[in-house]
């Protein structure tokens, strides 16, 4: 060990057991990366412990208490039906987080397998695939996923499916060109040449320097699916009215909009600051996943 | 250099040609580029073979058909007496243990999200090869063998320079105890203070280990040092084939003595009278390469014969082969 000079020892510990810590740090300098990573956190505690959060009830009418102002019993006012405002959104960031990043990760699988075997395959197999992505693709995103929700049935869960159903493509096409890509690199032929086998060239050498922009372009797509899913509960296509979905709190709190400001704009303020808080991760992530940055 | 003069590696005939598809108006017309087109050579054990001509005249496709990483269109490859050519696959990655290559660009040859012991290590993994321990001591040891420190196998490629990550490369080759490599211009993305090293290293490496190797450059002064037999080709031919001096000192085709003129001479006063004729205009697409003698478009002794025949590589004595009319 002594003939380890300090530095190399220093990369060492970087390398394995402290590498997530030195990302951490690295991550968080930036202070408005550090602020959206805050944002993150803190929804994503929220929505996995709402009642430590919030004393009410976010179904609870109390018609006595209706439409009151933000103010010290309640922290962003209240609804028509008097339920929490605040307690709303802190229950309603369960349903909100969980579904887009659901949409994502769905259409991310997809989109890695279908589009993996796509690119490694070649020849006919990838003009098939690639014509059927280019069908989803001609498509406007949003009119296809409302059809789709509204021949499934309204619910949440069809939203997630519908908007994945139409989202996959797109990584599919990302994923065939990083494997094209790839699989021309000189390092591939070169472990071809020592003799490897072909299963470890795909898993060693082909994917693992695939999914960076993939990554890359989920997280910046998880505020986008943010918007999309409230969207749809928005025009009536997702979440159900008692659901304290964002999207869906908007819906019926814009015809309050006047008198009732704080209403429809907390809800707002909220998907604004989390689909913001994951675009500038998305962001950020693209830079740190360069593996030039590994140190 | 030569002990005895038994053949290792031996090409008989060897083509390849790419097909290219070009899509005029509705229909699509084939064309068909030459890139090696008829190649007889064959390396002796423990011999360098250097391999040079101008750039796209087929001399990387005739290393990476020797080791099977293209499949030839029509000809053979003989290792050590056995045709290799049209092997199954697992046959094929059992003979990866008997040739290696070194590439061209040590930058895009490495995988740049392992580390390189691990990088070393999967060559004798994919064989099954020793035990984790032994592994990891053959990848230090190997690293030192080629003049890097055994830690460094903990290291990206990115944390190291061209020559260290050439090294790495010829490392890698090595791994498996090879008796035959082919060097793709090992050198020519390198800085000239580096490619010194590096030729150093291979050719101590070579007669250390007993290696076999096919050298492929562009680069006339490297070639000379590096080689005991030197290949000349243009446009998917060999047009002389012969021993290093005596190509040096007499060579018979005109291109190699173009060639050869063209190298500027170390000392300035002898450098600026020497008189050149240089080589005039380009190499011909090898889509459509010239009938006849393929030389003769830049030629000054070309002749009616040239285009109307083919010279063959003739043996002009002295180990010395020459595919042309006029020797």
């Amino acid at each position: 060990m002594q003939e380890f000079d300090s530095n190399l020892r220093k990369r060492g510990m970087m390398l394995t057991s402290g590498r997530a810590y030195g990302f951490l740090k690295e991550f968080l300098s930036n202070p408005l990366v550090a602020m959206a990573f805050i944002v993150i956190v803190l929804f994503v505690v929220m929505s996995a412990a709402p009642q430590l959060f919030t004393p009410h009830d976010p179904y609870k009418m109390e018609p006595v208490e209706r439409l009151n102002p933000p103010g010290l019993r309640n922290l962003l006012g209240t609804d028509e039906m008097g339920r929490d405002l605040y307690t709303r959104i802190v229950y309603g960031a369960r349903l909100t987080i969980s579904f887009s990043v659901g949409v994502i990760l769905i259409a991310l699988t997809i989109g890695i397998l279908i589009g993996g075997i796509s690119g490694y395959c070649g020849k006919f197999i990838d003009s098939v695939i690639m014509r059927s992505t280019d069908l989803f693709l001609a498509f406007p995103m949003f009119v296809l996923a409302m059809a789709i929700v509204s021949a499934l049935g309204r619910s949440l869960v069809n939203a997630m499916f519908a908007l994945s159903l139409v989202w996959w493509a797109q990584y599919a096409r990302l994923m065939r060109g990083q494997v094209l890509v790839a699989k021309q690199e000189l390092y591939v032929h070169a472990a071809r040449a020592t003799g490897t086998k072909s299963h470890v060239i795909l898993f060693r050498h082909i994917l693992p320097n695939c999914f960076a922009p993939l990554l890359v372009k989920a997280t910046l797509d998880i505020s986008m699916a943010i918007l999309l899913l409230s969207a749809l509960s928005f025009i009536g296509l997702g979440a159900e009215p008692p659901i304290p979905e964002w999207g869906a709190i908007i819906t019926t709190g814009r015809r309050y909009l006047i008198g009732y400001w704080w209403y429809p704009t907390f809800p707002g303020l909220a998907i604004f600051l989390v689909s913001m808080a994951f675009n500038i991760m998305g962001d950020t992530l693209g830079d740190l996943l360069d593996p030039r940055r590994i140190r | 250099m030569r002990s005895g003069n038994q053949v290792l590696i031996q090409a008989k005939n060897l083509r390849k040609y790419y097909e290219l598809r070009r899509w005029t108006s509705i229909r699509s017309s084939k064309e068909v580029v030459k890139a090696v087109d008829g190649l007889d050579f064959c390396i002796r054990k423990r011999e360098t073979l250097g391999l040079v001509g101008e750039s796209g005249c087929g001399k990387s496709t005739t290393g990476r058909l020797l080791l099977g990483l293209e499949e030839p269109t029509s000809g053979e490859v003989l290792f050590e007496g056995e045709n290799i050519c049209g092997h199954s696959r697992e046959v094929w990655r059992q003979l990866r243990r008997e040739m290696q290559i070194v590439f061209q660009d040590p930058f895009s040859s490495l995988n740049p999200r392992m580390r390189v012991g691990s990088t070393i290590e999967w060559t004798l993994k994919n064989f099954d090869l020793y035990s984790k321990e032994e592994r990891e001591e053959r990848v230090g040891r190997l690293l030192e063998m080629v003049g890097l420190e055994a830690q460094f196998a903990n290291r990206y490629p990115h944390e190291f320079s061209g020559g260290q990550r050439q090294r790495i490369g010829i490392a890698r080759a090595l791994s498996l105890q090879p008796k035959f490599i082919v060097a793709d211009e090992p050198v020519s993305s390198l800085d000239v203070s580096i490619q010194a090293q590096i030729l150093n290293l291979l050719r101590d490496l070579q007669k250390e280990l007993g290696l076999t190797c096919l050298f492929i450059t562009h680069d006339l002064r490297i070639v000379k040092q590096m080689s005991d037999r030197i290949a000349v080709m243009y446009l998917g031919k060999i047009v002389e084939l012969a021993r290093s001096g005596s190509l040096y000192q007499n060579p018979k085709h005109p291109y190699t003595q173009k060639l050869i003129e063209a190298v500027p001479f170390p000392d300035p006063e002898i450098e600026s009278k020497r008189k050149r004729v240089l080589l005039s205009g380009e190499v011909p697409s090898p889509l459509n390469p010239p009938s006849g003698c393929r030389f003769r478009t830049r030629c000054e002794r070309a002749e009616p014969i040239c285009s109307e025949e083919d010279p063959v590589l003739r043996d002009s004595g002295d180990d010395h082969s020459v595919a042309c009319h006029f020797v």
